[in-house]
């Protein structure tokens, strides 16, 4: 007996301390990433197809007394909106792909599987090729709006019928699939009664884009995001728990079908929100938390920070190749996002199976 | 639905058939029965077309140029300008209601074109025009077209409409034989002759003056902007040097804002239609009158992102119809922008007075809205 304890007080400590090496370990990887995300940000910041020093471009953000005014809509209101478009949405998704990937115990989920994006897509067509809109909202608001309202509405429609059918994680996945194809479906029946402009617009549209940030629209994104993240940090240890199965989680006195649903709702909510500045940028949300999981583990704690972060870092660099590629064109962001995001996945993929 | 239309489509090809019966016994003008179309390859058409198939709708206009009243040719016909140009299909429907009739055979793109509806209506001639139907990249279509019996004539006011316009109306008169022959001719010559006003003026002018053109501007997110092709051209032809000519060789690309603003052009012209109304960008074209087209213009300008650049601070900001891309009457949008580009130099052209021209000479229905528009 006395020596079972022995082994157990002397262990403790040991045991501790690897635990404390551990967060250490993650802490800084988690750190390393924010900075990797900060540097991308700034190179973005200043990279562009007019002739703008990167010393211009940063001085002109606090003092514009040196530069016309060209320049200075260059500067505040084109790179950095979109620089920080590009960090926010990649937060956004990635952090919104991390939960659910979660939540639902499917490491392909993603804000797109659920058929938000598909909602999202429909609401924009509707907009964009039948002039849809609600009451009171500006013309230049309409496309985001009707985005924004049809993303939300499906995710809303998730969450009722999940309720009825028994909120179990793969219920949650087959009807949100089922959501999916409706509104792919609904989207393909708008471009069909589209005129050709209205569809190559539409076609565009969920293509994704940069190219309408504002300061408006970067300042909402940032208020939901800043307003969300604490309350899925708030989640973590829970959502941490349920990575060891949902019976584990139960056996902590954990609600799972509540953190479930508290989860969707802060997803529709990131993921609206960005989806309908941006149009449909699907591969973040998967790589980003895929990034985390394989440099962090799932302590959540770590997990979903750092997946936040890896999107930002994966949304930077994909804006910065769309704008050295072809410069002056705008090449669509869907694109570069997946065509950037890919090889760090499967490079990150290869790292770790050589692993002994 | 269907059986409707294929109950119509039995009594239009036996009124065809009777048509043809009258007509080869009666005494018809001489027909030349052998075409030369734009690229120089020769079409072989058996007898005086009376039953034309139309691959694009927007051919309807082009046909209005040549004959007085196009819509008795209709046999069929692509649903795009129903659809892009409502205002337009009203005012013909308005002088023939038949135009209502005349059986629609796809949407606006050459994969909603249905062969079997196009065969279906017993055409004697199919006219391509290849931008919101079939044409030379469909040849399966074609192809198939002939393999019915039905000879196909190409026309191009898209790919390359300076230089085709003429020649593909020329072609379209031959193909109709009679009258067209002549108003062709003299529709052609027209084109021609204020081409080549605008060409001689500018041999002594030197200057070039930077451009850009925006598509839409206010309504499509910044900027969409010719390449070399389509409008790009135009800007050359019309004395101009396009800003955006070394992004693309295409019609349109997608230029971002940083670029368009950091070079910067002397004169801004925005391009809109009908369809903008409600969506933020400029209206102008059939039905629109000139206080909604400024209007609309200005706004347009205003929300587009480029209000900092100089020719909008200085008031060089002009629009045209978009669709002048893709239709004969587009010597009309080159002199909106000789006259916007060298002012001094084309104060005696006026390209709303030329609408005019067109309308009171050719056409058989006259178009009526404001069409081109100058801040």
């Amino acid at each position: 007996m006395t020596q079972t304890a022995d082994i157990a007080i002397d262990g403790a400590p040991a045991g501790f301390q690897a635990y404390r090496r551990l967060l250490r370990r993650r802490l800084l990887l988690t750190i390393c990433l924010g900075l990797l995300a900060a540097l991308l940000f700034g190179v973005d910041l200043v990279s562009g197809p007019s002739s703008l020093t990167a010393w211009q471009t940063i001085a002109g953000l606090f003092d514009g007394s040196t530069l016309d005014a060209g320049q200075l809509v260059i500067i505040r209101e084109i790179r950095f909106p979109q620089a920080a478009m590009a960090v926010l949405v990649g937060m956004a998704l990635a952090l919104s792909g991390g939960e659910l990937q979660t939540v639902l115990d499917n490491p392909l989920a993603s804000p797109f599987t659920l058929g938000v994006a598909s909602a999202a897509s429909f609401g924009a067509a509707l907009g964009i090729v039948l002039g849809v809109s609600l009451p009171g909202i500006a013309p230049e608001w309409m496309v985001s709006v009707d985005a924004f309202v049809f993303s939300l509405a499906s995710m809303g429609l998730l969450q009722v019928l999940t309720r009825v059918r028994g909120a179990g994680s793969e219920a949650t996945i087959l009807i949100g699939t089922a959501l999916f194809f409706s509104f792919n479906a609904l989207l393909a029946l708008t471009q069909f009664l589209g005129s050709a402009q209205a569809v190559q617009q539409v076609v565009f549209w969920t293509l994704g884009s940069l190219s309408r940030s504002d300061g408006d629209r970067v300042a909402i994104l940032a208020f939901v995001t800043l307003a969300v993240l604490p309350f899925s940090l708030l989640a973590s240890w829970r959502l941490t728990a349920l990575r060891l199965g949902e019976d584990r989680a139960r056996s902590f006195g954990i609600d799972v079908s509540r953190l479930r649903a508290l989860s969707l709702v802060r997803v529709s909510l990131l993921t609206a929100t960005a989806i309908s500045f941006v149009g449909t940028i699907a591969f973040v949300g998967l790589v980003g938390p895929h990034i985390a999981r394989l440099l962090i583990g799932e302590d959540h704690r770590f997990f979903l920070p750092a997946s936040a972060l890896s999107g930002a870092a994966v949304m930077s660099a994909a804006s910065i190749a769309s704008k050295v590629v072809m410069p002056g064109v705008v090449l669509p962001l869907g694109v570069v996002t997946a065509l950037v995001g890919v090889p760090i996945y499967i490079a990150l993929i290869m790292a770790r199976r050589t692993r002994p | 639905m269907a059986l409707d239309l294929r109950r119509r489509d039995f009594i239009t090809g036996l009124a065809a058939a009777s048509a043809a019966c009258l007509m080869s016994g009666g005494p018809g003008k001489a027909f030349a029965g052998q075409v030369t179309d734009y690229t120089g390859e020769g079409v072989e058409i058996p007898s005086r077309p009376r039953r034309l198939l139309l691959g694009d709708g927007h051919l309807l206009l082009a046909l209005a140029l040549v004959h007085p009243d196009p819509v008795s040719l209709l046999a069929g016909w692509q649903g795009d300008l129903i659809r892009h140009s409502p205002a337009i299909f009203d005012a013909y429907r308005k002088r023939s209601p038949d135009l209502a009739k005349v059986p629609v055979v796809g949407q606006a793109s050459a994969d909603s074109f249905s062969v079997e509806a196009a065969i279906a209506t017993k055409p004697d001639l199919a006219i391509l025009a290849g931008c919101y139907g079939p044409g030379k990249r469909t040849p399966q279509i074609v192809a198939r077209l002939q393999a019915a019996g039905i000879p196909v004539l190409f026309v191009d006011f898209w790919v390359d409409p300076i230089r085709n316009t003429a020649p593909s109306i020329r072609a379209l008169g031959q193909a109709l034989g009679g009258e067209s022959v002549e108003r062709a001719e003299a529709f052609a010559d027209f084109h021609e002759s204020r081409l080549t006003h605008i060409s001689q003026r500018l041999k002594s002018v030197t200057t070039r003056p930077k451009v850009l053109i925006d598509m839409h501007p206010g309504a499509w997110s910044c900027c969409w902007v010719p390449g070399t092709a389509g409008f790009g051209h135009f800007i050359s032809v019309a004395g101009g040097e396009n800003v955006t000519a070394s992004l693309s060789q295409l019609p349109w690309i997608q230029a971002s804002r940083e670029y368009v603003l950091s070079n910067e052009p002397d004169v801004f012209v925005a391009t809109g239609g009908p369809y903008m109304r409600g969506q933020g960008g400029p209206v102008l074209g059939e039905g629109v009158g000139i206080e909604e087209a400024r209007r609309t213009l200005k706004q347009a300008v205003d929300n587009s992102g480029l209000k900092t650049l100089k020719p909008v601070r200085d008031g060089r900001v002009s629009a045209f119809w978009h669709l002048f891309q893709d239709t004969p009457m587009n010597v009309v949008a080159v002199e909106s922008l000789a006259r916007a580009i060298h002012p001094d130099v084309f104060s005696d052209i006026d390209p709303a007075a030329t609408m005019s021209e067109i309308n009171r000479r050719f056409f058989a229905v006259p178009l009526e809205g404001c069409y081109t528009i100058a801040l």
